[in-house]
Formats: structure tokens, C-alpha cells, sequence
């Protein structure tokens, strides 16, 4: 498809060529000016100690990487370790909570229309207005939660001021809001033929086997995709950590000054320190080098995923 | 269902028992329809209970709220939570804005993305498959990267402090959406198109007249979860908005229990149900369009 030649063809090409030009117009802008340019200056910025003031920034090589790791950030390590245990429980989790929900609501019992509007409901609730919602369900003295677990004589956890109790409270949000995962594999599911089951079941297959042996292999496409995509969100979980993390910080002291992944760092997530890094410590060239490693980890994973995905993800029968 | 058609009215003897043993079994499982209703409700239960105190708590008085043990019904119901939370200074900008930028995304991302997408599924042109692979990048690697310069170049051009950096990119489509409608591009015949261009239609009017109407699913969905998406996002005017009278709905309530602290519940609660309302409604009125687009294209919000 050569643009120069001779004849039809070419003027033909050349003719599609500038319509296509005239409709993409807009996305080359965009491409331009929102991507192209900001990630060239996010990789320059990198390699500076730039602080949003000064111009130009001042070039300090590998510095920001070493940073991370030499402890002149003492925090990085907390954030690492917090962002692993989050993507650790919150995606297998999810997963499993998804698919469990979503098997109950494949049954057939009168009126499971209705049960499903209820699982997907929360999910329509806006991250703020969610987030507001569990502070004061795990309010430690006049929550919902806690006064029930005090009422079965149970522990009662101080949940988001608690540093070791932070992060299963944003888990408990996280599996409340889970209602599309839930309908994402509730679809998956009603692709398994039911002839399958019938013809097991004559086999003498209970139902656990039933579930391992034609359920699980059949929907491993599904599982494949909502493991990809809860990946990659999880990597980058920020807009409920940032709202429970502030507001509880800065009800518990009292007038003092909200932390970003409070308490003491234990919601301290990758996403939640770059942008304390970038827009509260002015450290922005660090905090581009942070959103490097950051986008560094997820593309390798991404592709560990799917290189992998050939040994036990089955399409089609 | 539509299967059973298919099947010989003769029935093999083996099927014969299988339809029998099938019978037997679903007389059995009879018994168990109570058991399946009851597991339903119990795992329903932990979602339903903190929807429907975010509901009752809006609707509680402050003593109400903090009394021991808590109350499952409101005693006296009250207004006052929601006339606070209506009340609080700022209250009617934010709605404007957040009116103002959902509806601007809507309306330029349906119609970008449509018109972005349009060459990459119908147009044979060079570079079509390096462009392409742009958009897949785009929409694979995080935001965080490009986030921070933009938001200097923002600053730089003197857009900080106006609406424009939610609004005006909206303009250059949205690579989720553009991969979305080309894919529904891609599967509208070509033969339709060829025979128009046979005729001496232009490219811009084969968009208008045959490929828009066709794809006007998949439009619903794209201004569907624009909507939502547009609606829910704290993320993005929490760090291009910095002037309080441009903040939306989300921001303005987190900044608004940000500096008055978790004491006022009632406010907060009516609040965070007020900002419920919109997306269930619209889920209430398009939930097949919303069902779909979450099924087929595994679309969150």
C-alpha cells in the first residue's frame, strides 16, 4: 500500500488516507498534547529534583530511583508493603466473593431478580458517598458494626483508626461495592451449558466435582478477566483509601492535620503516595519516578498474566 | 429452551431415565427451596443492611444517631438531616458544576469517540494499525504517569482554577470508548457501506446516515457510563480543582466533612444519599443498557 505510485490505487489511498486524518483530528490532539507531551515530561521529570517552582528543573540522574530504596524515603517501603497486601486479599477476595455470589444468583428460585438488584446496588453508590457510609458503620463506639459485635460479646476492632485494622475495613467497602465483578461472572456462568451437568450428573458427579470439573474450567476466561482487571485497579487504588484515610485521621486528632494513608502509614497505598510526593511535599520529580515504578509493575504483571493465561484459561469447547 | 426443539420426540431409553431421575431430583429439591431462600437472604443480608442504614440514618435526628443501643427505625424521622446537607454554603454550585461537566462529557464523548472510532473500523488508510496500538496503550498503562506533568501543563496554560481540565478533554475521545464503538463498527457489513460509496456517497455521510444509527447500543452505553463515570470522579477534580466554588458534588461533601469533622452525621449520611439518587435512577430506567455494558465489556464505576 504504497502512498506514491501510479493510477486509481494511490490517489485512492491518498484520498482515504486524509478523510481518515479529518476524523481523527481530535484524537491526535488529544494524543499529542495530553499523552505524548505529558509523558515525555513525566520521564524528564524523573531524572530531576523539579518541585513545581523553579524552571527548569535541575537533572540528578538515577537519584529518585535510589531514593526509594537507600531510605532517604522512609515511607516507600511501608507503601510497597501496603500495596501488596492489598492487591494479595483485596483481588483473591474479590474473586471469590464474586463467584460464590455469583453462583447464588444463578439459581432458580422465584423472584432472583430481585435478589440480584440487591447485590448490584451498592455498587451505584458513589466512592465518596460509600466511603462516608463505612466510616460511620465502623465508627469503634457508635458504628453499626461494632455495637452488634458488642452485643455478641465479640472483639470489637477500632477499624479506621486502628493501623492494623485500616486496611480490612477498606476490605470490607471494597467487597460491599463488588456488584459488577458479581455480574460479570454471573454472565460467565450462564454460558455453561446445562447438558453438561445433566450428562455429569448421570455419571454419577457430585456436586463439588461438578463445580471443579465443568464450572471452574468453563469460566476460567471470566475469572481471567475480572483477575486482570482487579489487578490493575488494585495496583492503583486511591479514591477511597485517599477519602477514609483523611476524614478518619483528622476526626480522631482533633483539629490536627489530616494524614494521606493514615493511620501511621497502614493505608499509605502506591497511588496515595505519589500524590502526597506531588501535590503536598512539592516533590515532583520524585513523585514521577514513583509513577514510573509504578507503571513499570503493572505492565510486567499485566504480561506475566497473559503469558500465563495460555497454560489454564480455556476458550471455547 | 430453544433446544429442547432439536431434540427426537422418541426418547432413547437412557434419556428416558434421565428425564425421569431429573423429575425425581427437582421433587426433592422441592423441599429445598426454602434452604435456597434462606442462604439468599443471609448472604443478602451484610449488602442490604448498610444500604438501608445510610437510608435510615439520613432520615434520624442527631440524638437519634448516636444513641446505644443503634435503632433500626428512625424515631422521629426527620428532615433536617437532608435540609442541613441541601443547606451547607456552596451547596447549589456544586450541583451546577457537577451538571455542567457531566453533561459536557456525556455530549463530547459520545460524539468524539464515535467519530474517532469511525476510521479505525471502516477506513483503509496508512498507519491504521500503529495508530491503533496508541489507543490500546493509552488505555492499558495507569494515569499516574502523566497525570502530574499535565496537571503543570494546566497550570502553565492557566487552566487550573476553571472547569476546563474536566471538560475540554473530553473533546479528544476516550480510548475505552473508541475501542468499544470500533469493535461494534467493525461488525456492521461491509457490503453496506461499499455499495453507498458505490453510489457516490461521501465517507462523512456513510458515518452519519449508516453507521451512527447502527451503532446507537452501543452510543447508550458509552453515554451511560460517561455519565456515571463523570459523576463518581473524585480522582480528577480533586487535583485539578482548587478553587471551592468550582468543586462538584463529590469533592464539595468530602471538603465539607473535611472541615467540619464526622460530628454532624445526619448531615453527612443525608449527603451521601442525596449523592446516591442520580445513579439509581438512571439504573432504575437503563438497567438493561447498564447490564450489558458491565457483562459484555466488563465496564466498573
Amino acid at each position: 500500500m504504497a502512498i506514491r505510485g501510479h493510477g486509481r490505487r494511490s490517489l485512492e489511498s491518498r484520498h482515504n488516507f486524509r478523510t481518515a486524518m479529518v476524523f481523527l483530528s481530535p484524537w491526535l490532539v488529544g494524543m499529542l498534547g495530553l499523552w505524548l507531551l505529558p509523558t515525555g515530561l513525566s520521564l524528564y521529570f524523573a531524572f530531576t529534583d523539579y518541585t513545581g517552582a523553579v524552571w527548569p528543573p535541575h537533572w540528578i540522574g538515577f537519584d529518585n530511583f535510589r531514593a526509594m530504596f537507600d531510605g532517604t524515603d522512609p515511607d516507600f517501603m511501608t507503601t510497597v508493603g501496603v500495596t501488596v497486601w492489598w492487591v494479595v486479599f483485596s483481588v483473591p477476595s474479590a474473586l471469590v466473593a464474586g463467584l460464590l455470589l455469583a453462583m447464588l444468583l444463578n439459581l432458580k428460585v422465584r423472584g432472583i431478580a430481585f435478589y440480584r438488584t440487591i447485590f448490584f446496588l451498592p455498587s451505584l453508590v458513589p466512592f465518596v458517598g460509600s466511603a462516608l457510609l463505612f466510616l460511620w458503620l465502623l465508627n469503634p463506639q457508635t458504628g453499626l458494626v461494632n455495637q452488634s459485635l458488642g452485643w455478641l460479646h465479640l472483639y470489637q476492632p477500632g477499624w479506621f483508626s486502628d493501623p492494623s485494622w485500616a486496611k480490612p475495613g477498606l476490605l470490607l467497602q471494597n467487597i460491599w461495592a463488588s456488584g459488577a465483578t458479581v455480574l460479570i461472572f454471573l454472565a460467565g456462568l450462564q454460558e455453561v451449558p446445562i447438558d453438561l451437568y445433566e450428562s455429569a450428573s448421570l455419571d454419577g458427579a457430585g456436586s463439588i466435582a461438578r463445580f471443579w470439573h465443568i464450572t471452574l474450567p468453563i469460566i476460567t476466561p471470566t475469572i481471567y478477566f475480572n483477575l486482570i482487571l482487579g489487578m490493575i485497579n488494585s495496583f492503583q487504588y486511591f479514591a477511597q483509601a485517599f477519602v477514609v484515610s483523611t476524614l478518619a485521621t483528622s476526626a480522631s486528632s482533633a483539629g490536627g492535620s489530616p494524614e494521606v494513608g493514615g493511620p501511621v502509614g497502614s493505608t499509605l497505598f502506591f497511588s496515595l503516595h505519589i500524590y502526597d510526593q506531588a501535590f503536598q511535599q512539592g516533590n515532583v520529580g520524585y513523585a514521577s519516578a514513583l509513577a514510573w515504578v509504578l507503571t513499570l509493575v503493572v505492565i510486567v504483571i499485566t504480561l506475566v498474566l497473559v503469558r500465563s493465561s495460555g497454560k489454564w484459561v480455556h476458550y471455547g469447547a | 429452551m430453544a433446544r429442547s426443539s432439536e431434540r427426537p420426540t422418541a426418547l432413547p431409553k437412557w434419556a428416558a431415565d434421565a428425564r425421569k431421575a431429573r423429575a425425581r431430583a427437582k421433587r426433592f429439591r422441592g423441599g429445598g427451596r426454602v434452604a435456597r431462600h434462606a442462604v439468599l437472604i443471609a448472604l443478602a443480608l451484610p449488602f442490604v443492611i448498610p444500604f438501608y442504614w445510610l437510608i435510615i440514618s439520613a432520615f434520624k435526628t442527631n440524638a437519634d444517631l448516636t444513641s446505644l443501643p443503634p435503632t433500626f427505625w428512625p424515631h422521629p424521622w426527620t428532615l433536617g438531616d437532608l435540609h442541613d446537607a441541601v443547606g451547607i454554603s456552596g451547596f447549589s454550585d456544586y450541583v451546577r458544576n457537577t451538571a455542567y461537566i457531566t453533561i459536557f462529557n456525556v455530549i463530547a464523548t459520545v460524539v468524539s469517540s464515535a467519530i474517532i472510532a469511525y476510521p479505525f473500523a471502516r477506513i483503509r488508510f496508512r498507519g491504521r494499525e500503529v495508530l491503533f496500538a496508541f489507543v490500546l496503550i493509552t488505555l492499558i498503562l495507569p494515569p499516574w504517569t502523566t497525570l502530574i506533568p499535565t496537571y503543570y501543563l494546566y497550570k502553565w496554560i492557566g487552566w487550573l482554577g476553571t472547569l476546563r481540565p474536566l471538560t475540554w478533554p473530553a473533546l479528544t475521545g476516550n480510548s475505552f470508548f473508541i475501542f468499544l464503538l470500533r469493535q461494534f463498527m467493525m461488525s456492521i457489513p461491509f457490503d453496506l457501506s461499499d455499495s453507498a460509496r458505490i453510489d457516490g456517497c461521501s465517507e462523512y455521510r456513510i458515518f452519519w446516515h449508516i453507521i451512527v444509527p447502527l451503532v446507537k447500543p452501543a452510543l447508550a452505553t458509552t453515554a451511560l457510563f460517561t455519565f456515571l463515570w463523570t459523576y463518581n470522579d473524585f480522582f480528577n477534580p480533586l487535583i485539578f480543582l482548587n478553587d471551592p466554588s468550582n468543586y462538584t458534588l463529590s469533592l464539595g461533601v468530602y471538603q465539607f466533612v473535611m472541615n467540619h469533622g464526622v460530628a454532624n452525621v445526619g448531615a453527612m449520611m443525608a449527603y451521601a444519599l442525596i449523592l446516591s439518587i442520580p445513579p439509581i435512577l438512571l439504573f432504575f430506567f437503563a438497567q438493561r443498557t447498564m447490564i450489558r455494558g458491565v457483562t459484555m465489556s466488563g465496564l466498573k464505576f
